[in-house]
Order: C-alpha cells, then structure tokens, then sequence
C-alpha cells in the first residue's frame, strides 16, 4: 500500500465519520489483477477497500451525476477528472457546495503540454503522490496530422469501422448528461440503423462536437471501448485548436464558460469568405 | 457521357435575414448564378447544427456553403459570433479528418451584397467542381431492387442474344 492510499483511506473516513460526506465514491480492488471498479462508501470502516493507481481507469465524474440529488458525496478525482467536474459546475449540472473534490498531484497534469499546471483547478483535499496517467496525445496528433490528406482520411475511416456503436463512450463520458441523446432520436434519425461507416463518422464527429470546449481529456471513452477506437485523437484537436484559436482551456477555470458557449467580436474569421 | 461536365449538388444553408434576402436580391438584380446550389432558409447562421453539415454530405451533398450576416449585423445580435467559433472548430476537425478542403465553406452575404451572392455562388460550385464527386462520408446507398431486377433481365437478354448469333454465325458457314 502506497503512501497515498493510506492518506486517502485516512482522509476518506474523516469525512465520513464527521457526516462532512454522504458517501465516498473512489476507486476499488476490481476483481482481476491490475483491475479497479468503483465503490460508494457510507460507513468509515468500509473506507480501507480504497485504492489509487495507475490502473484507475473510469471517471468516477460520471457516477456523481446520478447521485447528485442525495447529499453531499466525496469523490476521489483524477487529474484530468477534475477538469470534467469544472465544466460540470460551469454547467450549473453539480453544485460546488455538494462536493468534495479529493485529488492528487500530477506531473503531466496539462493536457496542452504546459508543466505549469499540476495544481488542479479546484479541490478540497490534494495528496501527494507518484501515481502518473498516460499524457494527452499530442504526440500521436502531430504524427497524424504530417500525414497526407488521404492517408489521414483512410486512417480515420479504418477507426470508424472498428466502432460496433455501443455508445460505451458516450456512456462513460461525465460530459455526456443529455437524457436524450441525437443517435437514439428516432425524429429525425440522425444516426441510422445498419453498420454503414458514414452513420459512425456522423456519431463520432458530432460527439466530438458536443464536446467541444468541455473534453477534459480524462480518456475514460478510451478505457470503456471495447473496440479500441482512437477516440482521443479528436478530441486532442479540438482542444488543441481551441487552445490555438481561441486561448481555451476545457475544465481549468470554474468561472470560464465552454469554448463555444461564448464568443469574441475579434474571433478568428479567415476560413469565411 | 464522359464528355459531361461535373455538376456538383451544393447544399446552401442561408440565414433568413441576410444571405437568404442577399439570394432574393441576386434574383431581383438579374444576377445569373449557376443552378447547383439548393438553398435550405435558416433562421439564423447560428441555427445551423454542425449534424446538419454532416447529414447533407452523407446523404450525397458534393457541398456544403453555410451563409449568414457579416459580424455585428446578426439580427438576433450575436447568432453569427457563436457559428462562427463552431464552425471553425468543425472546419478544422474535418479537414484534419482528411475531408478535402472546400467541401464544406463559409460565408458573409448581407441583404445588399445580389452581386456579391451570385459571385460567391460561382466561387463554391467552381471550388465543388475540380474536386469532384463526394465520395467521403457518402453513405453507401443499396442499389435498388427494380433497378437489380431489370439489370438481370437486360444481362440475361444479351447471353442469349450472343447465343442466338453464334448459332446463327456457325449455321452459314
């Protein structure tokens, strides 16, 4: 046991034990090896199941918003988690006030490759620790983008053909709140019935789309894949190009609204006619 | 056939208050514009859902022209701002997808700009045209079963057409 974990059990069942929190949502042994599962916590005792490393793979952002009505929960955020949670309560989705945000240092924690963000944008509890998650993928993206136009296109239609369209991504996703989502629309359909690549490009770019300014790039539609789709790759160049055009960035700021919730008079005009 | 000049399908999604009056205008003015774009009237640029875009070059647009007020003249004051950041983003992701570049653009036409309309109109579908028939993100339409029926029947016509010559050719000599 790490010296985090052991702080973060500690922590944990002073919340509890003090009625600060309803419950603690972290992350669990998971019934394989390096396998974690959620678990929502109420008694203090029950706080030694509590664990924290790299195998941690959900966003446990995405469990809160259904428990969110009863009580105030504890939640164990990852880095990058806690910039879903920000846009979250931009949103006005979850109230600050029915939070507590235990978090952890990070050395990549800036997705956009700046060292100057390992402080998270809001917590209650931050512990020190030496558990690292994988840095955004800017490398790939630069990879990608040396490629010519239809070398790049063929690459993306072959990541289109392996999504089964299980929605396991949306699922996953703590950004992804609508009660009812377009591809399940039945008037219009937007999204049509059969295994046609053009209905799964159409998913994949309006989800990104939905994203956009709100991605905090917490690769939990990676982990919940089954397929393996290169879904992070998107969502990097949205967040990228947000960051080149517009100075934003998703999740850092709680006063900041989404990059396309808001605009400037001055705003980047040159691909208008 | 082949002879045939490429005639591209441009989906034209205009905002009533500017573009759509600017297309009026070109009408009033006698400003020729070629016949392939197919205006969509919006309410405004900012109406227009990214899935829309998409939508039309799924189901067979060669091009997709959205068009709205200049910055500052958006009748709902701030619609065009809002487009304009979403489709920067949109243009830039499908373009970075491997789309080509000029499949789906952009424009500013006010309610006075006839000319400029019918000149905007000439640009896209000359644009649409040297790239040629979309064949990205079009989705793959079955062929049809009247169409698969009578494609049988005129083969099945020829076999037996080419059947009947030989016997006839063999007969003579």
């Amino acid at each position: 046991m790490s010296d985090c974990e052991t702080r973060l059990r500690q922590v944990a069942a002073e919340l509890l034990s003090s009625g600060q929190a309803a419950r603690v949502i972290g992350y669990g042994p998971g019934t394989l090896p390096e396998r974690t599962r959620p678990v929502f916590l109420t008694k203090p005792e029950e706080t030694i199941v509590l664990v924290y490393n790299e195998h941690c793979r959900n966003n446990l952002v995405s469990y809160l918003m259904r428990v969110k009505e009863e009580g105030k929960s504890a939640i164990v955020c990852r880095p990058n988690d806690v910039r879903t949670l920000v846009s979250l309560i931009q949103e006005q989705q979850i109230e600050r006030e029915q939070v507590h945000v235990i978090t952890f240092t990070a050395k990549n924690a800036d997705s956009n490759g700046a060292q100057d963000a390992a402080k998270p944008a809001l917590f209650d509890t931050l512990i020190e620790t030496e558990v690292e998650f994988p840095p955004a993928a800017q490398a790939e993206l630069e990879l990608f983008i040396d490629k010519p136009g239809d070398a790049r296109w063929e690459a993306f239609k072959a990541e289109m053909e392996k999504c089964i369209r299980c929605y396991a991504c949306r699922n996953a996703c703590p950004m992804c709140y609508c009660s009812e989502c377009f591809v399940e629309r039945s008037v219009p359909r937007w999204v049509g019935e059969g295994s046609d690549v053009s209905d799964t490009m159409v998913f994949h770019i309006t989800r990104a789309m939905h994203l956009a300014g709100r991605c905090g790039e917490c690769n939990a539609c990676v982990e919940a894949c089954p397929m393996n789709v290169d879904l992070k790759l998107i969502n990097r160049k949205i967040n990228s190009d947000l960051l080149e055009l517009f100075g934003h960035r998703a999740g850092v700021d709680p006063e900041a609204p989404a990059a396309l919730a808001t605009f400037d008079p001055n705003d980047y005009n040159d691909f208008i006619k | 056939m082949s002879e045939k000049k490429f005639e591209p399908k441009i989906v034209a999604f205009l905002c009533n208050w500017c573009s759509y009056a600017g297309a009026d205008l070109a009408g009033i003015g006698r400003y020729q514009y070629p016949p392939n774009v197919r205006v969509i009237r919006v309410p405004c640029s900012g109406r227009v859902d990214p899935l829309y875009i998409l939508k039309a070059l799924q189901n067979g647009a060669d091009g997709v022209l959205v068009s709205g007020c200049h910055p500052g003249d958006c009748h709902y004051i701030e619609g065009n701002y809002f487009a304009r950041r979403k489709f920067a983003v949109l243009k830039n992701l499908l373009e970075f997808l491997g789309l080509e570049e000029g499949r789906v653009q952009f424009s500013w036409v006010s309610a006075a700009e006839g000319e400029r309309f019918s000149q905007v109109i000439k640009e896209v579908t000359e644009s649409v045209r040297r790239l040629g028939p979309a064949r990205r993100m079009v989705k793959n339409m079955a062929i049809p079963e009247p169409l698969l029926k009578e494609a049988e029947e005129i083969a099945t016509r020829l076999e037996q057409d080419a059947a009947c010559s030989q016997r006839a050719g063999s007969g003579q000599s």
